[in-house]
């Protein structure tokens, strides 16, 4: 299991490269992280909302209501143009941290 | 969700709504209503944890960011707006210098609609043309000031511009509206 910290550090960025494939809703992006991260990367679910809802706050996500397939009353999101560019910053970021972390560790087998 | 406290209709639909796709979903794999149902309310939280989650987003939609540069690029509209239209009404200035004003008020019309449109106010553009305004706004106040009297005109346009100065001040030293708050997940 990830930690704590490193869970809530990624989940912008997750949300956001999610987005930016397709619309997508709370209980959809909860499952595909689960699944991609092959069970590894757990949120505790319904802390995702106040996330969401937070970055719909600082614009770089809308949402609407629309239907499910069973007819219910669903909330969709997406990504918006500042989103695109945040989630640019993350990956940016992230990848600059991966490639730190990957020179230091081939060090040590050298 | 309720007896925790969340109340508003909103973060209750959605809640609702990812609690009866995950009871579906259980019960697919095989699993009775009641422990679908119990399985579920377990995954999504701690109701009074999640109230404190969503409670801190109230404090952000108060002073929400957006909002504010949203205020401020609409000052900076109008304000502009307004100039460019004495100027092209009364000519007061020469060329050289109404050439400069153009320019500068053109880059704050561009700079308070990407403001509106929701561009953050870090931008490097935004805070440019802030930088330049808030020169030539404490210009005016300065030289205002020395040729002080008692026209009441000439007051109005120093407080005018010392509003303007307020507005390019806000915008380049508060780039931390859209700072994003660490999830807890």
């Amino acid at each position: 299991m990830i930690r704590k910290e490193l869970v809530a550090a990624s989940a912008e960025p997750l949300i956001l490269s999610l987005l930016a494939k397709s619309e997508g809703y709370g209980y959809a992006i909860i499952q595909e992280v689960k699944e991609r991260s092959g069970g590894k990367l757990q949120w505790t679910d319904g802390m995702l909302y106040p996330v969401l809802h937070r970055m719909e706050q600082r614009g770089l996500l809308k949402s609407r209501w629309g239907e499910s397939e069973t007819g219910r009353k669903r909330k969709y999101y997406s990504i918006k143009k500042n989103g695109k560019a945040a989630m640019a910053k993350h990956h940016e970021q992230w990848s600059l941290v991966h490639s730190v972390l990957a020179g230091l560790r081939k060090e040590q087998y050298v | 969700m309720l007896a925790a406290g969340i109340k508003a209709p909103v973060p209750l639909d959605e809640l609702e709504a990812h609690l009866r796709d995950e009871i579906v979903w259980q019960m697919r794999s095989g699993i009775d209503e009641q422990r679908a149902f119990e399985a579920a309310i377990s995954q999504i939280g701690n109701g009074a944890e999640l109230k404190k989650e969503f409670a801190k987003n109230k404090g952000l939609l108060r002073f929400s960011s957006a909002l504010i540069e949203r205020i401020l690029g609409a000052l900076w509209l109008v304000y502009c707006c307004r100039t460019l239209f004495l100027m092209v009404r009364f000519h007061t200035v020469n060329f050289r210098t109404g050439l400069l004003m153009l320019v500068l008020y053109v880059a704050g019309l561009y700079g308070s609609i990407l403001l509106i449109r929701g561009a953050p106010m870090g931008r490097k553009i935004i805070r440019t043309i802030a930088v330049g305004f808030a020169v030539i706004s404490l210009f005016v106040i300065v030289v205002d000031s020395i040729a002080f009297s008692d026209n009441i005109h000439l007051r109005l346009h120093t407080l005018r511009t010392a509003a303007f100065y307020f507005v390019s001040a806000c915008l380049l030293c508060w780039p931390s509206f859209s700072k994003p708050t660490v999830a807890k997940m």
